[in-house]
């Protein structure tokens, strides 16, 4: 097989941005793609069949007091997790990147706003954002976006009564979905399938932007194509491949100048551990040990309550219509220093996890029904996003007894909250109920704690024995290595992850062309 | 309000519902309705079918269509002969299925519950509800040892299977089990198993473009699914 430029391990948010930005540049790029192909008119709008995107790959087991939640965040074929994503694109406040020399608390990243800013700004037009800077009045400088907001539909228009009502302010929640055709793409039709995938591509998934890009630029997506290593030089200072297995089962290598793992926070540290060699027994670029640690997730839970109006609440985005960060910047003065928002007005289908029925798990027979026929008119939602603090505890590790079919170990992880991480959560549902029953709600109630978001695993730092990788995310153990996506977040804040994966990534596809000689 | 970390453990407020509007259809909405599963490729990606790609462009005409009701903007790939898939569940043990799919939402056995449950089991990659537990164990085993465990229950407790028992008794063998696992409990968690199964019931009796109907919710499908599931 001949050598390529950057083999990239994944074909999500974070892989599909490199893909475009180095074959562009010119670069020969091929995406190992574990799952099958996906096309927008696969994206059927079923709650039942959305769980075909969701992980089907190899089982990672979870456990610890409050287990990280796997395969429903997780993604299967082209476009991995983002596929399904909510598309709720927020940037990082200043201090989510200096939290550990600010407070003493959490961990820094090794950049900061400012340099991820430009970043930002220039995904978001890339991609398209719809929102109101300026009713953001949390937002951290920035571009304005280049759509207006989306509608706002009843739901959220009477949950807002209940902030206003505490003092509390909320704007048009920033989503990357468009309000009007952009880049030639239509405008959100406000059906609520976002988790079963945008098939008609309003929402800005890898389908929509940048792996058409990659394709256009020469890259190759190989599907169904499932790494199990990165293959290091004998002397262990250089990366030459990936070793994959085809969906015939044959082993196959890819030799590549530059692997990159983006596989999201379990595959990818998974893989690097499988690739130890006689020279780096503990993984690949894991000579600090921290390659598995600070896996990380949000806290989160939904706020439910019964309206008299009717409140439209099938229609909308799944990620929701308002914001509200009143309570986003660090304050240890509240007990905990962690941040934490409001998504109000998520849109709901009857069925599955996030679904009406959901919501009142204890209800059965023809109770539920009763609820069932009330909540579908009468129902509305917010869900609340509490950062988690790091903690070298929580992590990933082999299970030397279970095997993937080709003999790969699979990986386990383990999680708990912090004290601080649950003072935070249980601050917030009171508020949240509290703002309910301030917007006239005559049932409030709190969803189970929900955990949110994967991230961590790979975290990048400016010191060699406390991070795996630099900003850029190429491994501090081996030049030609290189990490991208959530695996990379030192904290979790608590705003989406999806667009800093983003701006993370194009920083560092940047950072790749132009000194594309250190690397290869 | 309470809120607890797992599926297991319930909220304990009821909501005021007002009994008026009560409006149940199951008896009415498809009673006889019969659902052919379609061969589908394999997601996990052994023994591949090629899946026929029908819809691969999508044009700016067709994005500027509205979407209402049940219509549907984009048509979906076509569905495959239906195959002979392996059947997970005995006979008696999808009767037991439906008996406890009737108890945690009535009319789901009619929308199709152990047909659905069976099906899923019998591909390699099932849509099923349990997907999402991240449960270490065989999903298959999930639903035997589970029915099993529920039977047990039953003759422990009133001296007859389950699916002998009347509605009242039905219930209130469901509503321990899903608040606390019975110290004699063999299988899955029962508070999991209830968790899980009332999701299938929920998804086969309102997860699809009737169950929409019968909430009076618009489907608005971008692309409708081939198949109900």
């Amino acid at each position: 097989m001949d050598t390529v430029d950057v083999a990239i391990v994944g074909s999500g948010a974070s892989g599909s941005v490199l893909a475009a930005k180095l074959s562009q540049a010119g670069k020969t790029v091929v995406i190992l793609e574990g799952g099958p192909e996906r096309k927008a008119g696969d994206l059927y709008s079923s709650q039942i069949w959305a769980r075909r995107i969701k992980w089907f790959g190899p089982r990672t087991d979870t456990g610890g007091a409050d287990p990280i939640s796997v395969n429903f965040g997780s993604g299967w074929g082209t476009g991995g997790a983002s596929l399904h994503h909510y598309a709720v694109w927020l940037r990082r406040h200043a201090d989510d990147f200096d939290m550990k020399s600010r407070f003493g608390q959490g961990l820094d990243w090794p950049i900061s706003y400012e340099d991820l800013r430009p970043h930002y700004d220039q995904v978001q037009k890339e991609v398209g954002i719809s929102g109101d800077a300026s009713a953001e009045v949390w937002r951290p400088e920035g571009d304005p976006y280049p759509m207006p907001a989306l509608r706002i539909f009843r739901q959220a228009a009477l949950i807002k009564q209940g902030f206003s009502k505490q003092g509390l302010r909320t704007s048009p929640l920033p989503l990357a979905i468009n309000s009007v055709e952009y880049h030639g793409r239509p405008a959100c039709l406000y059906d609520g399938w976002c988790d079963a995938g945008c098939a008609i591509l309003a929402l800005a998934n890898p389908l929509a932007v940048y792996l058409p890009q990659a394709r256009k630029a020469g890259a190759e997506i190989r599907h169904r194509s499932y790494v199990t290593r990165v293959l290091a030089s004998e002397r262990g200072g250089q990366v030459t491949g990936v070793e994959y297995y085809d969906s015939a089962g044959q082993r196959r290598i890819q030799p590549a100048r530059v692997v990159i793992v983006a596989a999201y926070s379990f595959q990818t540290p998974r893989i690097l551990l499988n690739s130890a060699t006689s020279r780096q027994r503990s993984g690949l670029a894991n000579s600090s040990g921290l390659v598995g640690k600070y896996m990380m997730t949000h806290s989160s839970a939904n706020i439910f309550g019964f309206f008299r109006d009717e409140t439209e609440n099938y229609r909308g985005t799944v990620g929701g219509q308002l914001l509200s960060q009143e309570e986003y910047t660090k304050d240890p003065r509240r007990g905990y220093v962690n941040s934490t928002q409001w998504l109000i007005g998520n849109a709901l289908k009857p069925n599955d996890l996030l679904g009406i029925a959901g919501s009142r798990p204890d209800l059965f027979g023809n109770e539920l029904h009763r609820f069932m026929q009330t909540a579908a008119k009468h129902l509305a939602t917010m869900t609340f996003v509490g950062e988690n603090l790091p903690d070298i505890t929580n992590e990933l590790v082999l299970d030397r007894d279970k095997h993937d079919r080709f003999g790969f170990p699979l990986a386990r992880a383990t999680h708990k909250y912090s004290q601080a991480d649950i003072a935070c959560y249980e601050a917030g549902i009171k508020q949240g109920q509290a703002i309910f029953k301030a917007a006239g709600a005559h049932d409030v109630w709190a969803s189970n704690r929900v955990r949110m978001h994967a991230m961590g695993g790979v975290i990048m730092g400016n010191d060699r024995k406390t991070s795996v990788t630099n900003s850029y995310g190429q491994t501090h153990d081996i030049p030609n290595l290189f990490v991208a996506g959530p695996s990379l977040f030192p904290t979790s804040a608590a705003v989406n992850p999806c667009f800093t994966i983003h701006a993370v990534t194009l920083r560092a596809a940047k950072h790749l062309v132009e000194n594309w000689s250190s690397f290869s | 309000m309470s809120s607890v970390t797992s599926p297991a453990i319930f909220l304990s407020k009821e909501a005021d519902l007002d009994p008026k509007r009560l409006q149940i259809e199951y008896n009415l909405c498809c009673p006889n309705q019969t659902v052919t599963p379609m061969k589908l490729d394999d997601e996990s990606g052994e023994d591949l079918v090629t899946r026929r790609d029908v819809v691969t462009t999508i044009s700016t005409g067709i994005m500027a269509t509205t979407v209402a009701g049940s219509g549907s903007l984009l048509e979906a790939a076509g569905s495959e002969p239906e195959a002979k898939h392996p059947k997970a569940l005995s006979v008696e043990e999808c009767r037991m299925l439906d008996a406890l799919g009737d108890t945690l939402l009535p009319g789901a056995a009619a929308a199709g519950m152990s047909r659905y449950v069976n099906y899923q089991l019998g591909r390699e990659t099932s849509l099923l509800f349990l997907n999402y537990m991240d449960y270490p164990g065989s999903a298959i085993d999930f639903y035997k040892q589970g029915l099993k465990a529920l039977d047990r229950q039953s003759r422990v407790r009133f001296n007859r299977p389950f699916t002998e028992l009347n509605a009242h008794e039905k219930a209130e063998l469901i509503r321990n089990l899903s608040q606390t696992m019975p110290a004699d409990w063999e299988g899955p968690p029962s508070t999991l198993f209830y968790f899980v199964t009332r999701g299938d019931a929920v998804d086969v009796y309102y997860g699809t473009p009737e169950g929409f109907a019968r909430l009076d919710v618009p489907y608005m499908a971008m692309v409708h699914p081939p198949a109900n599931w």
